[in-house]
Order: structure tokens, then C-alpha cells, then sequence
């Protein structure tokens, strides 16, 4: 055996030219399986052998292919340590056997003697950049052996039809990758189209849901159907995988939903029979985590099954703690469930939130790779858990994105929120958000007003406490004016003194204590009305407090309250 | 909710709540009126600053007429900020129930 080690120069003019047809004729657009074929002829020819074939390197697999010559003719696999053909992979040189039948290397099943006739053999690598893409061998019969000029022909055609291979393979993964684009792209379109329209309105609760699809793959899906006057299912789910799977499974999930609810199904059935039906249809490696819930807003309770769904969001507003409650069962599409558990039941006080969240939340990372978690939903729910569910809900997602720091969404995020509302037992403190308008000064009365007629106090504070309000909250708009945010107002009261605390965010430092004060026993052509009001405000507030730091201005004022 | 009308003797009769959102509507009604003289707050629950601000501004040309402007059936909250504004040395102030 020879191992040729020579450079593609000096090669006769008559190999030259049909090396440069054959690179003509590659260069129109072929199928790889006719490009293998024209390579294998151009090989045959030019070196005037009597047969060549083309083996391909499946790099995934680590295996050399010989596709079918024949239509129907199934492909052959060699490993690289077969034959001739696995060392010219292996050592990525030139080849020259002289004598097969004195190679001990030389393997017929793969080095392809079919007939037992073969008498030498060229087998040469193809390779780009040190890259193995496959190995080109010729054979003959007759005529001798292959002159060292025969190898340097081979490698010069060689090096050429790589170039054609690596172009065909890349422009079939690329044709491949358009289509399937354009399939997730529809598939996310049905998706989106069983997301509820509308949340539905009922008494005494607030809801929200949203779905923010990733650019590429991801499974979420949400659903929320009236079931009769009292009750409510609450779907959450978030099918796995890539590509087109996952958005196919969560429009199944939701559509078996529906026409399992038609049907009349109670709970435990619509999940058993889900989760049966996932099994036949999922491939195995794939399944959907989901919740299942029922709302009954006269008992004030949610029956549910979590398969591999959680952590679940149980904002206690009594005692304003987060519990998080794990999965009740692994995820649907598995295996079919031995048994149904009776479902677990929440008891939603007034004020308590449960938050159906999916993982693309938590796992939200930051560029320097800490995630969103339980953490982030936590801080954002206690600063406005008192707000609408809809605010909420955006206020999460804004903060999901600025913690994301433009680190792309890697999976679809979906959120629903259902909250109870009414007065939290116990409770003295409120707390609630204004937006910067005038238009707000109705609002943030009566919310005073209930406040102190809901704890029986002494309802002479009103007025006194609504000016004083007034007075900074207009403050803030005139001299703050640049900021957009929310102004929070909290009222909390112990037996013997209500407390006040007016927030402005993102502005500028103002101390309403260091106003000047106004002389108010000036006669009347050198008054002026500018600067009462926080004159009044210091004479009307007990105590006032100026607090300022993060771009945040926090006044806090007291009046005291009547024993008894 | 403000309201802000001339009653039958002429007076001007405010009810309702008198706040920075209300104050413009309250102003261009009482330069409206070209020589007021009695206003009525019986039905006013609430005044802030801006409130009392129209009040100053339509005071100082009341009395650049020689006149000058009687706030009467003042509630007692309402009499309190007038108090602290200093208003009992500007205005004649009549308590209600008097």
C-alpha cells in the first residue's frame, strides 16, 4: 500500500480539461444524489477507471453512506474502521493500492469488489477545511495501477467536488429550514386563535391572561370557560419540545377542553381522559404540563389537578404572603394516571390572587445568567397586588423584560391572574396607584372615604385628610411633571393615628416640609394663591415626613384619632 | 361632583366638592358674574388650595370695585381652612347656622 503524499501540479492537460467540465456541468443546480452520480462519472473518466463510487461522512452518526445507484436500493452503511475506505476517512490522505488482492486493509463488502475482480483501488478523502465530508473510490480491473499523477488528478477533482457536495447539502438544510419556518409560523397562528378573547366578567373578581408567544418554539396555552352561573375552568398548559410539536399539542389540549366541557365532563373525567388521549397521540419523549381548575365564586374556591404545572401563585392578601404550591402529578402525556386523586382545593380570601404563571417566566435569564424565579413575581406582586389584574399582569411582563436586559425570550410566557375582591380582614393598611391626572382626585376620595367608614373612624378626618392628598398629589404633578409613573397612595391607621403615605416614583427631589411658609395675615392686594396649599398642608398634618432616594419621593403624614 | 350656579337673590351657590379639577370651571363662572356679592357654601362639602385660590383672585376684583365678597352657611371644616388661609381677615365669613 502507498499513501500518496504529492500537490495537484503539473497534471496532464487532457485531465485538467475534464476536471474543469465536470465543474461546469456541477455548477448548475442538481439533486445531491445527481451530483454524487456526475461526481462518480467525472472520477470513472478522468481516471479512466472502470467503476467509482462516493461515499458521504454522516458526521452525527460517524458512519460513511453509499447511497442507492438504483432507485429503491437501500443506502450502505461503513464504519471508519472498516477496509481501505475507513482509513482514507480516517488518515484524510490519498490511498494508492496497487494490488487489492495483497492488501491485507482491503475490505470487499466495503471497498466494494463485488464480483472478487477488483486489481487496484484510488480511495481518496473528501475534505473541506480538515472537515471529512466523504471519500471518493476508483477502481480497476485491468491496466496496471494508479501512477502518482492519477492521485494528484483525484485530489485536484476531488477538491472540487466537495466544494458542489457542501453547497447541496447546505442549500437543501436551508430550503428545509424556510418550510418548516413557514410551518410553526401557521401552527403558531392556530395557537393564538383559541386563546380567549375576552376575560368574562364576573362579581367580586378581577382576572387577567396573557400569552406571549418566543420567536420560534414554545407550547403555552390558557383558556377560561364559563361553566355556569357559579362556575369557571381555568386551563393553563405548556406542551414541550421544538419546532411545530408543541404549539400542536396545546391547540389539541384546548380543544379537547372544549369539547370535553360541551359534554358536560366534570373535572377529574376531563383530566383522566385528557391526559389518556395525550398518551396516544404524543410522541414519547414529549408532554404537557397543565393545570386544570375549576373557579366556584360562591364557595370562593378553585378544585384543581397541576400535572408537572407549577409552581402555583397563592397571594394570601391577610398576611400578604406568597405560598407556592407544587404540581399535584407528573405531567399528562406520560402514562395514563392509575388513579385520579380527588382534586386539591384553594380557598380564595378576599384580596388573594392566584396566579397561573408558566416557566418561561422563572426562567427568564438575565445576561449575566441569574433567572426571573419565584423572586421577581414576588417583588413585582407586592408593590401592586392592590392594583387591577390587568395592571399586574403588565407590570410583570415589564419587569420580565427589564430583567431580561435584551437577552432574547427563549420560551413562551403565558400569565393568568384571577383575584377575589373585597375588604382583606384585618388588614389596616390600603394601598393603591393614581395616575398623574386630575382626573384621579375622585378616586383617590372615595377611596379614602371607604377606607374610613369601613373601619369606623372618625369620619370629621375626610376633609382635613382629602386636602392635604390633594395638595401634594397636585404638587407632584406640577413640580414632577416629567415622570410618567403611578402615584401610590397607602392609608393605615393604629387605635390612636391614621397614617398617610403619598409616593411619586422617577422624579426629581422636592421636600414639601421646607416650603415657605405663607403670611397669612398680609392684607389682601399682596396675597397671592400660589404656596397655600402647602402652607395649609403643615398646618393641617399632625406630623410630616419627606423621604427621597431610588428617584422616589415618599411623604408621609399622621392625624390623630379619638380614643374610641 | 361641583356645581356652581346664581341663586335667586343673585348670590352665587357652590355644592358639591371645589378641587384642583374644578377650579377652572368655577373661575370662568365667576367672572362671569360682574359684580358678585353673596356666596353660598351650604352645599359645599370640600375647597382645596385651587379652590380657595378662585376665591382670592374673584375677591381682589370685587374690591378693586369697592366692594367686597360675603362667603355665608360656611360649614365648620370648611371654616377651619379658611382659618388657616387667613381668609376670616380677607373675607366676611358667615358661619352656618347663624
Amino acid at each position: 500500500m502507498h499513501r500518496a503524499t504529492s500537490t495537484a501540479v503539473g497534471l496532464r492537460a487532457e485531465a485538467l480539461l475534464q476536471i474543469l467540465e465536470v465543474t461546469r456541468k456541477l455548477a448548475a443546480p442538481f439533486e445531491l444524489t445527481e451530483v454524487l452520480a456526475e461526481i462518480g462519472e467525472a472520477a470513472r473518466s478522468v481516471l479512466r477507471g472502470e467503476r467509482a463510487t462516493v461515499w458521504l461522512f454522516e458526521p452525527e452518526q460517524g458512519v460513511l453512506v453509499l447511497t442507492g445507484q438504483a432507485p429503491g436500493e437501500k443506502p450502505i452503511r461503513a464504519q471508519l474502521s472498516q477496509g481501505v475506505l475507513g482509513l482514507t476517512a480516517r488518515s484524510r490522505q490519498v490511498i494508492n493500492v496497487p494490488d487489492c488482492k495483497r492488501e491485507p486493509l482491503f475490505d470487499p463488502t466495503v471497498d466494494l469488489d463485488v464480483d472478487n475482480d477488483v486489481r487496484c483501488m484510488l480511495s481518496v478523502p473528501l475534505v473541506e477545511r480538515s472537515t471529512l465530508v466523504g471519500v471518493l473510490q476508483v477502481v480497476d480491473s485491468e491496466n496496471g495501477s494508479f501512477s502518482a499523477e492519477d492521485e494528484r488528478v483525484a485530489e485536484t477533482l476531488a477538491a472540487q467536488c466537495v466544494v458542489f457536495i457542501q453547497r447541496e447539502r447546505m442549500s437543501r438544510s436551508l430550503a428545509q429550514a424556510e418550510k418548516l419556518d413557514r410551518e410553526i409560523k401557521l401552527a403558531r397562528e392556530i395557537q393564538m386563535s383559541t386563546l380567549p378573547s375576552e376575560m368574562p366578567r364576573l362579581a367580586e373578581y378581577d382576572m387577567a391572561g396573557q400569552f406571549c408567544p418566543a420567536d420560534q418554539t414554545g407550547g403555552d396555552t390558557f383558556d377560561i370557560v364559563p361553566l355556569d352561573e357559579r362556575r369557571l375552568f381555568l386551563l393553563l398548559g405548556d406542551a414541550s419540545g421544538h419546532g411545530i410539536g408543541p404549539a400542536l399539542s396545546a391547540t389539541q389540549m384546548t380543544g379537547m377542553l372544549r369539547v370535553a366541557l360541551r359534554l358536560g365532563a366534570d373535572l377529574d373525567a376531563i383530566f383522566a381522559q385528557v391526559n389518556n388521549q395525550l398518551v396516544e397521540d404524543l410522541p414519547e419523549e414529549h408532554f404537557v404540563t397543565a393545570f386544570f381548575g375549576v373557579l366556584d365564586v360562591v364557595d370562593h374556591t378553585v378544585q384543581y389537578h397541576a400535572a408537572g404545572q407549577g409552581p402555583l401563585l397563592h397571594f394570601q392578601a391577610a398576611t400578604g404572603v406568597c405560598k407556592w404550591l407544587s404540581p399535584t402529578t407528573y405531567p399528562l402525556g406520560f402514562m395514563k394516571y392509575p388513579q385520579i386523586e380527588p382534586p386539591l382545593q384553594i380557598e380564595l380570601a378576599p384580596g388573594d390572587i392566584l396566579g397561573l404563571i408558566t416557566d418561561g417566566v422563572f426562567e427568564t435569564e438575565n445576561p449575566a445568567g441569574t433567572m426571573f424565579g419565584t423572586e421577581g413575581v414576588e417583588k413585582v406582586l407586592r408593590a401592586r397586588h392592590e392594583g387591577s389584574m390587568s395592571d399586574l399582569l403588565a407590570r410583570l411582563l415589564q419587569a420580565v423584560h427589564v430583567f431580561a436586559d435584551g437577552h432574547s425570550q427563549a420560551d413562551d410566557i403565558t400569565i393568568v391572574l384571577l383575584a377575589r375582591r373585597g375588604e382583606v380582614a384585618g388588614r389596616t393598611t390600603v394601598q393603591r396607584y393614581f395616575a398623574r391626572s386630575l382626573d384621579s382626585l375622585d378616586p383617590m376620595f372615595r377611596f379614602v372615604g371607604d377606607f374610613i367608614s369601613a373601619r369606623s373612624l372618625d369620619a370629621e378626618l375626610h376633609m382635613p385628610v382629602c386636602f392635604i392628598i390633594e395638595e401634594l398629589f397636585t404638587n407632584f404633578l406640577k413640580y414632577n411633571a416629567e415622570s410618567t409613573q403611578d402615584i401610590s397612595l397607602s392609608l393605615g391607621h393604629t387605635p390612636d393615628q391614621l397614617t398617610v403615605r403619598i409616593t411619586a416614583f422617577d422624579v426629581e427631589p422636592f421636600d414639601v416640609t421646607s416650603a415657605p411658609a405663607v403670611d397669612t395675615t398680609k392684607p389682601l392686594a399682596e396675597r397671592q394663591a400660589g404656596g397655600l396649599g402647602l402652607h395649609l398642608v403643615q398646618q393641617m398634618a399632625d406630623t410630616l415626613q419627606y423621604e427621597y432616594s431610588e428617584r422616589r419621593s415618599m411623604i408621609t403624614f399622621t392625624k390623630a384619632l379619638e380614643a374610641g | 361632583m361641583f356645581e356652581i350656579r346664581l341663586g335667586e337673590q343673585g348670590e352665587v351657590v357652590m355644592t358639591g366638592r371645589l378641587d384642583a379639577a374644578q377650579c377652572d370651571k368655577a373661575l370662568q363662572f365667576m367672572d362671569s358674574v360682574p359684580a358678585p356679592r353673596v356666596v353660598d357654601l351650604a352645599g359645599l362639602d370640600y375647597v382645596s388650595s385651587a379652590g380657595l385660590g378662585v376665591l382670592l383672585k374673584t375677591q381682589k376684583r370685587v374690591m378693586a370695585g369697592g366692594q367686597g365678597l360675603r362667603l355665608i352657611n360656611v360649614n365648620k371644616h370648611i371654616r377651619d381652612i379658611f382659618k388657616y388661609a387667613g381668609f376670616e381677615r380677607i373675607f366676611e365669613i358667615v358661619p352656618a347656622g347663624s
